[in-house]
């Protein structure tokens, strides 16, 4: 399963890295390798290794052409921190769930941007940015979905044990 | 409080928040290296993105494939709806250029009307045609100039191209004209070049037949009509129509007037032909001038 996290994270930058629209002015695009962490993250914490998450992250960054390293560190930061929630957030509905992966994705975004300008790195358009937090917070639960549906990531549910027998 | 198997060995807890700390000062050890040696660590990028990308080129040419599928599936709709649009203008244009066609025909009607020549001693009077005689078994029109315009029986009409008829019947303000298709009409003809002489016989149709020709083979279809002034019936030299065979051999004269659209008739004037009744000085012998005085006084008696 951590081997289909990769993936589906390096299906996600081939996404990004295909030249269909070359035109500029177009909605910024969701960050959903983001969102795939987060939500990974908060249902199955052993299946994102903090190792992983990192490499992927600064691949991501390398790719898409933002300074390598920043994003990649705040976002290990905060999935960690969810990571650390996990156990607590399994038993609350959707919303809380969904509630507090908005705040860490405004938090890692919006840190982002606080830490570049600190260091007085050119970036994108405020606008740009805040529309791309929207969006990624509005296809959180879509990456949700995709990835129950595709690759049964589930909460755990009471008495599950993994393949260790140690109960999850 | 549920019991945290990830977190149940003492070891493995702390060990990865410590890999977790490693991680993230690594991450921003590479942030800083970047901003402070931004060419060596962009070579770097270039170099990674070197190694990755090439190797999915292959995955991306179907989908770069199928995208471009989807832009030409949209330009064809768009050329599709222009091509339509174009049509329907076309459509349009097509009915100007028949109105445009129309309106070009009149005109050059009415600027031959104004430039036909015509003998000099041949003046006209334009009539408009007011009504047609109403009956399919009599080709005739009333022209809106009668006796108080100077209108005699027996004139030729005519509009801008060729001979239309004659006037037989003359009221004050209007007259009738004997179209050369009615049943009654008879015109004696001369088809040029040949110079054969016939008579035009109206029988109902638009090509009336051409009758007592003398020598058929001179003549050819295609040739023009004239009328002849034989019998002083017509002015000599208005065009009639030429000459074309119809599927029974029989020679017809197609008219050249425009029998579909009479709106302007000229009545052409003609007072008669001059007679000459003498034989000329030339014909005679040479008379001496006394017998000349002789010839005169004995005239005289």
């Amino acid at each position: 399963m951590r081997s289909a996290f990769a993936l589906l994270c390096a299906g996600v930058m081939f996404l990004h890295l295909l030249p269909l629209e070359t035109r500029p002015g177009y909605f910024p695009a969701p960050d959903i390798i983001l969102s795939l962490a987060f939500c990974w993250a908060l249902r199955r914490p052993e299946f994102v290794p903090a190792f992983l998450v990192a490499l992927i992250m600064l691949l991501a960054d390398l790719l898409l052409s933002r300074p390598p390293g920043l994003f990649a560190a705040i976002a290990l930061i905060a999935v960690e921190m969810l990571k650390s929630r996990a156990s607590r957030l399994r038993d609350m509905p959707f919303s809380v769930e969904w509630f507090t992966a908005s705040v860490a994705i405004v938090g890692v975004i919006l840190g982002h941007r606080i830490v570049l300008l600190v260091f007085f790195v050119e970036a994108f358009a405020l606008k740009t940015t805040l529309v791309q937090i929207l969006l990624t917070i509005l296809c959180y639960p879509v990456v949700i979905g995709f990835s129950w549906l595709f690759f049964g990531l589930k909460k755990p549910t009471l008495g599950e044990v993994n393949a260790l027998g140690q109960r999850l | 409080m549920a019991h945290d198997p990830l977190k149940s060995d003492d070891f493995t807890g702390p060990l990865k928040r410590l890999l977790t700390v490693v991680l993230v000062l690594l991450l921003i050890g590479v942030f800083v290296l970047w901003r402070i040696d931004s060419p060596r660590v962009e070579r770097f990028r270039i170099a990674v993105i070197d190694r990755v990308v090439p190797n999915f080129d292959w995955a991306f040419a179907p989908v770069t494939g199928l995208a471009n599928l989807v832009k030409d599936f949209q330009s064809y709709q768009k050329i599709y709806n222009q091509n339509q649009e174009l049509r329907r203008e076309l459509q349009q244009m097509n009915s100007w250029k028949e109105a445009a066609l129309q309106l070009e025909q009149e005109n050059a009607r009415l600027l031959d009307l104004n430039n036909v020549r015509l003998d000099p001693r041949l003046t006209y009077i334009t009539g408009v045609v007011l009504a047609d005689s109403g009956s399919p078994f009599r080709q005739s029109v009333l022209i809106n100039v009668g006796a108080r315009d100077g209108i005699l029986d027996g004139w030729a009409a005519m509009d801008g191209i060729g001979l239309v008829g004659r006037i037989s019947g003359v009221g004050e303000r209007s007259s009738r004209v004997l179209l050369v298709t009615d049943a009654a009409s008879r015109v004696p003809v001369t088809i040029q070049p040949s110079g054969q002489t016939g008579l035009i016989v109206g029988d109902n149709s638009l090509a009336p037949p051409i009758d007592f020709v003398e020598n058929r083979d001179l003549v050819r279809p295609g040739d023009r009509v004239v009328t002849s002034g034989d019998g002083d019936v017509f002015p000599a030299g208005v065009l009639i129509g030429n000459i074309a065979v119809d599927t029974g051999g029989r020679m017809r004269v197609r008219l050249s007037a425009d029998y579909e659209r009479l709106e302007f008739l000229r009545v052409l004037r003609n007072y008669g032909n001059e007679r000459i009744s003498d034989p000329g000085k030339l014909v005679l012998p040479e008379v001496s001038p006394n017998s000349e005085a002789a010839g005169e006084a004995a005239s005289n008696d």
